[in-house]
């Protein structure tokens, strides 16, 4: 399984509303370092498509040589989801999920997964580099961050995003 | 002591945990309850819930405390006060030489925390919040991570959700969070960040034996009109670090009746150099469909819409989840946990002082939520 198939039973689900309005998100995944920050940003921008919310302040503990990384990201509305990354071996396919809407949930861990699976591979789009660079400036600041420059709405993303 | 029993006093009484405090207490026979109290000065309602569980447990109900904690009798306290309470009878009860059983969590202010901690410690008592720690799941948590099975301990994330409460009816928006917070828990609502947060807060303690040193936390309402109402969170994620820059992540609230199987998600992510373990007080289980009628809310409770006590659920018949029965080892109740220790001559190991890091922990994360910022551990005194 891929991420990217994943992520469209999540939208699938979502859009029949049965969750109702979604809330918050929790995304642990594991993947090797290399690109870790770029994944993180386009995990951060798949979960600004489900809560539908422009991201406004993201707060980061950890660095890619310490292979831990998790980011609190905060949406306009009030949405929140709390994103890790660790570069450590993992089960199935290395995704723990649970989405939040305010009449219901999702839940994937490694145990709904196929357990042969390895950690599954990211999406195909490249991350967004002013994404990247807002964790990384975060990561740097240890503060929550603010977004410096509005980001120009893309495609899949969680457009609008801005101070 | 009295013989080879522990006399047990009861401070509150029905709409308070202590209902189910007091069955444990019951139900193990080095105990004996010998009354239940509260202060004198408690308002009606309160004064009649207390009579009705006294009754109902056919113990006397003494309107004193002060007269209450003088009886030789009496070896152990469980205080289930409302949080704001808490604090001050702790302290008396330390002081008249009991040991002390306390609900969760500890208290609101920081202050009151450090006058339950100096007076045990003076009294030379044992105290216990109530906690997971007895719970099968956490002590296999335990054993993993003392054993070195993940290799170095890189990160955890945790979450605590309550599956109780007819959701869908918070309006959403960012709610701006108040410091310090003006209540902690009304007869519709609490603060679900202290009231279910606790829970892994004190577990991840107890696990690493790690410090917390820093939290930037959000609070948010989600789900539930009655906790917006009365300006309490009903959710809340907390992004910490601990001594050598362990990070820690929690979510946790009360997120409604129907989003979850059992009684909720209670779940530890202990990722390690070596290994990932996802620790899951709801595994190992069975999974059971049947043609039975689906499991559906009970009707809502007017002097308890959360569902937060036992007695109020029976009265509305909430009938029992049955989808997912446990397949682990029995748990041992949390009040023969403390028995234990007791009988033993130790201390819990979620003593007074282990309770007021909690309690510390949650005074940084409710004034990082109204700041907006990341607080660093231990507060200023």
């Amino acid at each position: 399984m891929t991420a990217a198939d994943l992520h469209r039973a999540v939208e699938t689900t979502l859009a029949s509303k049965r969750l109702g309005t979604p809330v918050f998100v929790r995304y642990h995944f594991h993947a090797v370092a290399k690109r870790a920050i770029a994944r993180l940003a386009q995990v951060s921008a798949t979960v600004g498509v489900w809560l539908n919310q422009p991201l406004e302040r993201i707060h980061a503990v950890g660095s890619v040589k310490e292979q831990r990384i998790h980011l609190t990201l905060e949406y306009r509305n009030g949405a929140t989801a709390l994103l890790s990354w660790a570069g450590a071996p993992a089960s199935a396919d290395g995704i723990d999920l649970t989405v939040l809407g305010n009449h219901g949930a999702i839940y994937h861990d490694a145990g709904a997964a196929n357990l042969w699976d390895d950690p599954a591979q990211p999406a195909a789009e490249e991350a967004d580099k002013e994404r990247i660079a807002w964790i990384e400036r975060a990561l740097r600041s240890g503060r929550p961050e603010g977004a410096t420059t509005p980001l120009a709405p893309s495609g899949r993303g969680d457009g609008g995003e801005g101070p | 002591m009295n013989g080879a029993r522990f006399g047990i006093l009861l401070v509150t009484g029905s709409h308070t945990h202590q209902e189910n405090y007091a069955a444990a207490f019951a139900a193990d026979k080095r105990c004996r309850l010998i009354a239940l109290t509260d202060e004198a000065n408690v308002d009606r309602r309160r004064r009649e819930l207390n009579e009705r569980l006294a009754k109902s447990l056919s113990i006397p109900y003494i309107p004193e405390l002060d007269k209450a904690i003088a009886r030789k009798d009496v070896d152990v306290v469980s205080i289930c006060a409302p949080p704001e309470r808490r604090a001050r009878i702790a302290v008396r009860c330390a002081q008249a030489g009991k040991h002390l059983y306390l609900d969760k969590s500890l208290c609101p202010q920081l202050r009151e925390a450090d006058d339950i901690v100096a007076a045990v410690q003076k009294a030379g008592v044992k105290s216990h919040m109530f906690s997971f720690i007895s719970q099968p799941w956490a002590r296999a948590a335990k054993r993993l991570l003392d054993g070195k099975r993940l290799g170095r301990l890189l990160a955890i994330h945790a979450d605590t959700y309550f599956a109780k409460g007819r959701p869908g009816s918070a309006k959403l928006g960012r709610r701006k969070e108040e410091f310090p917070p003006q209540r902690h828990q009304v007869l519709e609502a609490k603060r679900e960040v202290d009231n279910c947060g606790v829970y892994p807060i004190t577990l991840i303690r107890w696990l690493t034996g790690k410090r917390f040193r820093s939290v930037y936390c959000v609070t948010s309402n989600y789900f539930f009109q009655e906790h917006q109402k009365h300006h309490v969170e009903d959710f809340g994620v907390l992004s910490c670090t601990m001594d050598e820059n362990l990070p820690v992540t929690i979510s946790t609230g009360r997120y409604g009746w129907t989003s979850h199987p059992a009684a909720g998600v209670n779940r530890l992510v202990l990722v390690g150099t070596e290994q990932t373990l996802v620790i899951d007080a709801n595994r190992p289980r069975l999974e059971v469909y049947t043609d039975e009628t689906p499991w559906t809310p009970p009707n809502v409770h007017p002097q308890d819409p959360m569902g937060f006590w036992t007695s109020t659920q029976e009265e509305v018949h909430t009938r029992p989840k049955t989808t997912w029965p446990a397949a682990g080892p029995r748990p041992q109740t949390d009040a023969s946990y403390f028995l234990d220790r007791l009988a033993a001559n130790r201390d819990s190991e979620i003593n007074a002082a282990e309770a007021a890091l909690a309690t510390e922990l949650l005074v940084g994360a409710y004034r990082s939520a109204s700041q907006r910022a990341v607080v660093t551990l231990p507060l200023p005194r």
